[in-house]
């Protein structure tokens, strides 16, 4: 709009708005992520705002904002789940949501998928908050760790430790582990 | 290699970041044995599942909303002598004028006697926001009258703007153009906290050919 339009002729182009505004839909998608639903995604975004909007000075001096954005959304939200003390584990006890499905040569492969994407879905909420974060952030919005190590200040190979053993827990969730434990090793 | 120093490596077999004899230990181990080909090709599977995640849209209007709500948590009373006088009509001085593409010196004071315009003709209204102190944060929303709408924007009828207002004169430039022959007021509504103002130009739109066989209405 603003190419064809002019708006106010001394807008400021630093502006809580203007500076925001263009990460948001990033924003929330992070925070969707984190959360696993989008109310919740919405409180966490609108909560980061009420807290940066006073300090907008500090936006302004900030080369990058999108990983500065997203660090502090990062913080938010392990700020909140620590306060709530919820229990990450108490998902992955539903045995009924984790089980596998039967699969079969069926016209309801679509359902199938659905049903897939339920149990991830439902596999990454059970994971402990930082968890998630990490996963959500690597696996599914594509973060490298090179970025992440900036995003969530903490170092690379910590990162890769963290993040391989939660891909294993995360398969152990989903009961995706193709090997039985007498299976595990071989020579 | 044998498969637990194969499944140790499987991250980076993934991600292509083995190098040299791991590397090659663990490909050669991955064509080798199949039970990890299986495990390589659930892992994949999951990548694929978890890349391709669906993510429900936030609700309409979110990103305005709550940048609104934040503006407003903030902007109480004492917060800006502006805001609380922000009511009084000596607040804001509106002063409008019409000009074909240029601004030029503000028409005479007093209430703005509206525009004339044609249809399909296009005309650059400048709308001048007189502000006794700057602003920051504003809400600008605009409703256009159905007889006319904005160049480039067909259909819309409403805008807003979330914008900083500036000491003294702040000029917002509207491209409208005539749709059909008819008379109606463009409303502007600035927005800080908990205070609305609300400015009204009547639009005057006729048809040139109408007038031309006699056929147009007189709305004098």
């Amino acid at each position: 709009m603003k190419s064809v339009i002019s708006i106010f002729s001394r807008n400021r182009p630093d502006s809580f708005e203007a500076l925001v505004e263009p990460h948001l839909e990033h924003l929330y998608r992070l925070a969707y992520r984190f959360t696993g639903g989008r109310e919740d995604a919405e409180d966490l975004v609108q909560e980061l705002l009420y807290r940066l909007y006073p300090r907008v000075a500090i936006l302004r001096k900030v080369e990058v904002l999108r990983p500065w954005l997203s660090r502090a959304l990062y913080n938010l939200f392990v700020d909140g789940t620590r306060r709530q003390r919820s229990d990450p584990l108490a998902l992955a006890e539903d045995d009924r949501a984790l089980a596998p499905e039967p699969s079969g040569d069926t016209p309801e492969a679509e359902a199938e998928n659905d049903r897939a994407r339920r149990r991830l879905t439902e596999a990454l909420q059970a994971l402990a908050p930082e968890e998630r974060v990490l996963v959500s952030l690597h696996d599914v919005e594509g973060y490298t760790l090179a970025e992440l190590e900036q995003i969530l200040e903490v170092p690379l190979g910590t990162l890769k430790s963290r993040l391989h053993r939660t891909r294993k827990k995360l398969r152990g969730l989903l009961s995706m582990e193709p090997f039985a434990a007498d299976l595990r090793v071989k020579g | 290699m044998n498969c637990t120093q194969f499944q140790n490596r499987l991250d980076d077999f993934l991600d292509g970041t083995l190098t040299g004899l791991p590397e090659e230990g663990a490909q050669e181990h991955y064509e080798q044995c199949p039970d990890c080909r299986r495990l390589v090709a659930s892992e994949r599977h999951l990548r694929t599942m978890l890349r391709d995640l669906p993510i429900e849209p936030a609700s309409p209007g979110f990103a305005a909303r709550a940048l609104r709500r934040a503006r407003q948590r903030h902007a109480g009373p004492g917060r800006s002598a502006f805001a609380a006088g922000f009511g009084s009509a000596a607040a804001i001085a509106l002063v409008i004028w019409a000009v074909a593409g240029r601004v030029q010196a503000p028409a005479p004071s007093g209430p703005p006697a509206g525009i004339r315009m044609a249809v399909a003709e296009q005309r650059q209204v400048n709308l001048v926001f007189e502000v006794p102190t700057e602003i920051a944060g504003a809400e600008l929303a605009m409703e256009l009258p159905s007889h006319v709408e904005l160049a480039g924007y067909p259909g819309r009828t409403t805008l807003t703007w979330h914008t900083d207002l500036a000491r003294g004169r702040n000029v917002l430039t509207l491209p409208i153009v005539g749709r059909a022959s008819a008379e109606g007021e463009l409303v502007a509504r600035i927005s800080y906290g908990s205070k609305e103002q609300q400015f009204r130009v009547r639009l005057n739109v006729e048809d040139p050919q109408a007038s031309f066989l006699g056929t147009g209405v007189d709305r004098a």
